[in-house]
C-alpha cells in the first residue's frame, strides 16, 4: 500500500485493521490453527460496525486480539492495528514491535516462532493504560466475566474509579448505583452489595454493561450482548446499547451471529467466513439478500433464516450444505468452495487453487469472491 | 427396513387421531426445610394446570421465556419429573399411573431431544457404538443388522457411514444432533419431545436440521414436542403453538394465527420483541424479568409487566384474588388467558 493510501485509512478511522493474523497450536494434530487469518477492517469515529458469521469464523478471536486478551500460544503472529484517539495527530499502532517477537513462515506450510511471554509483556505495558478507558468489551457470558467474589457495587465502582481516579471510594460507589439504574436495574442500591450469584443472567448482563459504560469508553466492542437471553430481555438490551451509543457517542463494534441484531443496529457489516472477512459494506448493502452483488456465502447465510414469507408458504429453508472447513487444514484457495454453489462451470480449478482478494465492487462495498473480481474497473 | 408409519395413501395431516391429551397437569417444586423435610406451603408452580391435546402427526410448538415451565412441562409429560397432579393420556392411557416399568417400555415410543448437545451422547463411545446400544435396545439382533440399520440410520439423518467409528467431540455441532437424532429414530418413536433442538447451532447449520425434523415428520409420520425460543422457528416448524408464561397456558392457537393475530398482552410483548429488529422499539412498560418476591400472588400473573393492565388503569378484575383469569375460546381452535384479550390497540 502507498504511504498516501495509509495515511487516508488512518486518517478517516478509530481503528485500521491490516492483515492481523491469530493462531494457536494445536499439540495433539502438530498444526496451528488458523483462527483469525488475514483479517482487514477500518472502523469510523462514531459508527457501528456488526461482525458476522458463524462460529469458529474467527470474528470473537479478532475483537480479542484488539483488546490484547488473546491467551493461549502463539497468538497474535503478525499484522498492524491502527488506532488513532479523536484528537490525537497521528495513529499509533497496537502491536508496535510484533515482529521482534514472532517470526511467521507460510511455506511449505505455516510455522511461528514466537516468544509468547515476552511479547505478551512488552504489549501488555501499553494496553493496560488502554484497556477499561479507550477501549471496552461486553464479554459474551457475563456470569464469567463479573468476579464472583467481590459485589456489584465493588466491581462497577473499579471501572468508574478507573476512568476518574481522584473520585473517594464512596462518590466512586455513588455513581456506580447511578449507572445501575442507568440500565434499569431495579432498586440500585440494594443491588450493589449483591453478588453477581444472586443475579439472573439478564441482570448480570445489565451490570456488565454499567460497567463498561461507567468507562466511558471511546471504542466498546460487545460480543454476543444477547445470546442467551430471553427475547424479551435481547430487545430490551438492544434498546440499551442504542440509547448509550446516542448519548456518549462511543464508537461500537458488536460481535454477533443473529442477523436481526446486525439488523437493528448496524451502520457497516463485515461477513467472516473461516478467519477471513468476505464481505463488508453498509448495512443495507450487505444485510439485504436481494442486492447485487453479494458474497455466496453472504447470501446464503441470509437465506438460511426463516422470513415472513417462508413462514407463510410453510416452505423449507435453503441451506448451505456442508460444515465450516477445518481451521487447521486450510486450503489455498477460495475457503467457500467446498461449500459454495455458484462456481461457473470451467472455474473451478481458479477457485480451488487461489484465494481471491477482499476487493472494492463500489465505494463503500468489499467482496472476496472470484466472480466479482474486477468489478469496479469494469464499470 | 425402516417403514414409514402412516398406511399408503394416506396423507399426514394435523387432522391425525389424538396421540396425547394433558388434563390439569401440575408439577410443583417443593423447597426443603433445614432438614429436607419438604414444606408444602413453599413451592415453585413451574408447571401449573397445562391442558392441551396433541395429534398424530402434528407439530405443537411450546415457547416462553427462560423459567417459565416449558422444559419441565415436556419432562413431566414423559415422567423425567415427577407430577404433582393430573393426567397425561398417551393413547387414551395415563402415563402417570404406569408401573415403573410399564413406563420403561413406553419411553420406546417417546423420545426426548435434549437440549446440551454434548451431554447427550458419551464423548467415550464411537457413532457406532452409540447407534448399536439403541438398535439392539429395541431388537436385538446379529452384529450384521446392526451394523446395517445404522449405515440405514445414518442416511436417513444424512450423514456419510464413515461417521460410524467418530467419536462425539470430533464432530461439529450438526452432526452431535443428527447423531442425538439417529439414536432417537433406532427406538422408531411416536413421539419426540425436542427441548431447544436449535439453540445450540449455527445460522446455517440450524436451518438444515429444521428441515431435517420436517423431513422426517413427513416420511415416518413422527409427532413433535418442540420446545424453543425461537419465534420464528417455531412458527416454520409448528402447527399449534403454546405460549406459557410462570407456568401456565396463556395463549393456545394454531401458528398461522398466532404470528398474525396473538391476543394475550405477553405474546404481543415476545412478537413485538422479536420484530424489534424492524426498527421498532419495545415499549418502556414492557420490563425487564421480574424477581420471584415481584410475582403476584393472586389475580392475573402477568399483571405486573402488562401494558394493557396500566393503559385500562389497573383495573381490579385483574388484581382481585378469586379472578384469576380462565383459558378462553375467542375464536376456533385459539383460547387466551386474558380477561381484556381483544385490546389490540394498546401498544404493548
Amino acid at each position: 500500500m502507498t504511504d498516501s493510501a495509509h495515511r487516508r485509512e488512518t486518517d478517516e478511522s478509530i481503528l485500521y485493521i491490516k492483515d492481523l493474523r491469530t493462531c494457536f497450536y494445536l499439540p495433539e494434530r502438530g498444526r496451528f490453527l488458523r483462527a483469525v487469518d488475514g483479517v482487514s477492517l477500518t472502523i469510523k469515529p462514531g459508527e457501528t460496525l456488526v461482525v458476522v458469521g458463524e462460529s469458529g469464523s474467527g470474528k470473537s478471536v479478532t475483537m480479542l486480539s484488539v483488546m490484547g486478551l488473546v491467551s493461549g500460544a502463539p497468538g497474535i503472529v503478525s499484522g498492524r492495528i491502527w488506532y488513532r484517539k479523536p484528537g490525537d495527530p497521528e495513529a499509533v499502532n497496537l502491536l508496535e514491535g510484533l515482529e521482534r517477537f514472532s517470526r511467521v513462515a507460510y511455506e511449505p506450510s505455516l510455522s511461528v516462532e514466537k516468544d509468547v511471554r515476552g511479547w505478551e509483556r512488552w504489549h501488555d505495558s501499553g494496553m493496560k493504560e488502554r484497556r477499561g478507558r479507550d477501549f471496552a468489551m461486553i464479554f459474551q457470558n457475563p456470569r464469567n466475566a463479573l468476579h464472583p467474589f467481590f459485589t456489584v457495587g465493588q466491581q462497577v465502582s473499579e471501572a468508574v474509579k478507573r476512568r476518574s481516579p481522584e473520585l473517594s471510594s464512596s462518590e466512586a460507589m455513588e455513581e456506580a448505583e447511578a449507572w445501575l439504574s442507568r440500565v434499569h436495574l431495579d432498586s440500585p442500591k440494594k443491588r450493589l452489595v449483591d453478588y453477581p450469584h444472586n443475579l439472573s443472567g439478564g441482570m448480570c448482563q445489565r451490570v456488565m454493561i454499567a460497567m463498561t459504560l461507567a468507562a466511558r469508553p471511546i471504542v466498546l466492542i460487545a460480543d454476543e450482548p444477547t445470546t442467551g437471553l430471553d427475547a424479551t430481555i435481547q430487545s430490551r438490551v438492544l434498546d440499551l446499547l442504542e440509547e448509550m451509543k446516542a448519548e456518549l457517542q462511543t464508537t461500537t463494534i458488536v460481535i454477533t451471529h443473529d442477523m436481526g441484531v446486525a439488523k437493528r443496529l448496524a451502520d457497516r457489516v463485515a461477513v467472516m467466513y473461516a478467519g477471513r472477512v468476505v464481505e463488508v459494506g453498509r448495512a443495507k448493502e450487505v444485510l439485504d439478500r436481494a442486492h447485487a452483488p453479494k458474497h455466496p456465502y453472504a447470501y446464503d447465510l441470509l437465506g438460511a433464516i426463516p422470513t415472513a414469507e417462508d413462514i407463510q408458504s410453510r416452505r423449507k429453508l435453503s441451506v448451505i450444505e456442508g460444515d465450516v472447513p477445518d481451521l487447521s487444514r486450510l486450503g489455498r484457495g477460495c475457503q467457500f468452495v467446498s461449500r459454495c454453489g455458484v462456481i461457473p462451470p470451467g472455474a473451478e480449478e481458479r477457485c480451488r487453487e487461489k484465494e481471491p482478494e477482499l476487493e472494492k465492487v463500489s465505494p463503500e462495498h468489499r467482496l472476496r469472491c472470484w466472480l466479482h473480481a474486477g468489478e469496479e474497473a469494469r464499470a | 427396513m425402516l417403514a414409514p408409519r402412516r398406511r399408503r395413501g394416506e396423507s399426514v395431516s394435523a387432522n391425525g387421531a389424538v396421540l396425547l391429551e394433558v388434563q390439569d397437569l401440575k408439577t410443583y417444586f417443593y423447597r426443603r426445610g433445614r432438614f429436607g423435610t419438604v414444606r408444602r406451603d413453599d413451592y415453585v408452580p413451574a408447571v401449573d394446570g397445562v391442558s392441551f391435546q396433541l395429534r398424530e402427526g402434528e407439530t405443537l410448538g411450546l415457547v416462553g421465556e427462560s423459567g417459565c415451565g416449558k422444559t419441565t412441562l415436556g419432562r413431566t409429560l414423559l415422567r423425567l419429573a415427577p407430577a404433582t397432579s393430573g393426567e397425561v393420556r398417551y393413547q387414551g392411557e395415563n402415563l402417570l399411573e404406569l408401573s415403573p416399568s410399564a413406563m420403561r417400555q413406553k419411553r420406546r415410543e417417546l423420545q426426548m431431544i435434549f437440549q446440551d448437545l454434548d451431554a447427550a451422547l458419551n464423548p467415550k463411545m464411537t457413532v457406532g457404538e452409540l447407534l448399536r446400544e439403541a438398535i439392539t435396545l429395541k431388537t436385538p439382533s446379529p452384529k450384521q443388522d446392526v451394523l446395517r440399520r445404522a449405515e440405514e440410520l445414518l442416511s436417513l439423518v444424512k450423514l456419510k457411514s464413515a461417521k460410524l467409528s467418530a467419536y462425539p467431540p470430533d464432530l461439529s455441532g450438526g452432526e452431535k444432533r443428527r447423531v442425538s437424532i439417529a439414536r432417537i429414530l433406532a427406538l422408531e418413536p411416536k413421539l419426540i419431545v425436542a427441548d431447544e433442538p436449535l439453540s445450540a447451532l449455527d445460522v446455517s447449520i440450524a436451518a438444515q436440521v429444521a428441515n431435517l425434523m420436517r423431513d422426517l415428520q413427513e416420511t415416518l409420520g413422527l409427532t413433535y414436542l418442540f420446545i424453543s425460543h425461537d419465534l420464528q422457528m417455531v412458527e416454520l416448524i409448528a402447527h399449534h403453538v403454546i405460549v406459557m408464561y410462570l407456568g401456565q397456558v396463556v395463549e393456545m392457537a394454531p401458528a398461522t394465527t398466532l404470528s398474525e393475530n396473538a391476543c394475550h398482552p405477553y405474546s404481543r410483548l415476545l412478537w413485538s420483541a422479536a420484530n424489534a429488529h424492524t426498527g421498532r422499539r419495545t415499549a418502556e412498560s414492557s420490563g425487564w424479568e421480574l424477581s420471584e418476591q415481584e410475582r403476584p400472588k393472586e389475580g392475573c400473573r402477568f399483571r405486573a409487566r402488562c401494558a394493557v393492565y396500566r393503559a385500562m388503569g389497573e383495573p381490579s378484575v385483574c388484581r382481585e384474588k378469586d379472578s384469576e383469569p380462565e383459558l378462553l375460546q375467542i375464536a376456533p381452535q385459539h383460547q387466551v388467558r386474558c380477561h381484556f384479550p381483544e385490546r389490540e390497540s394498546i401498544e404493548v
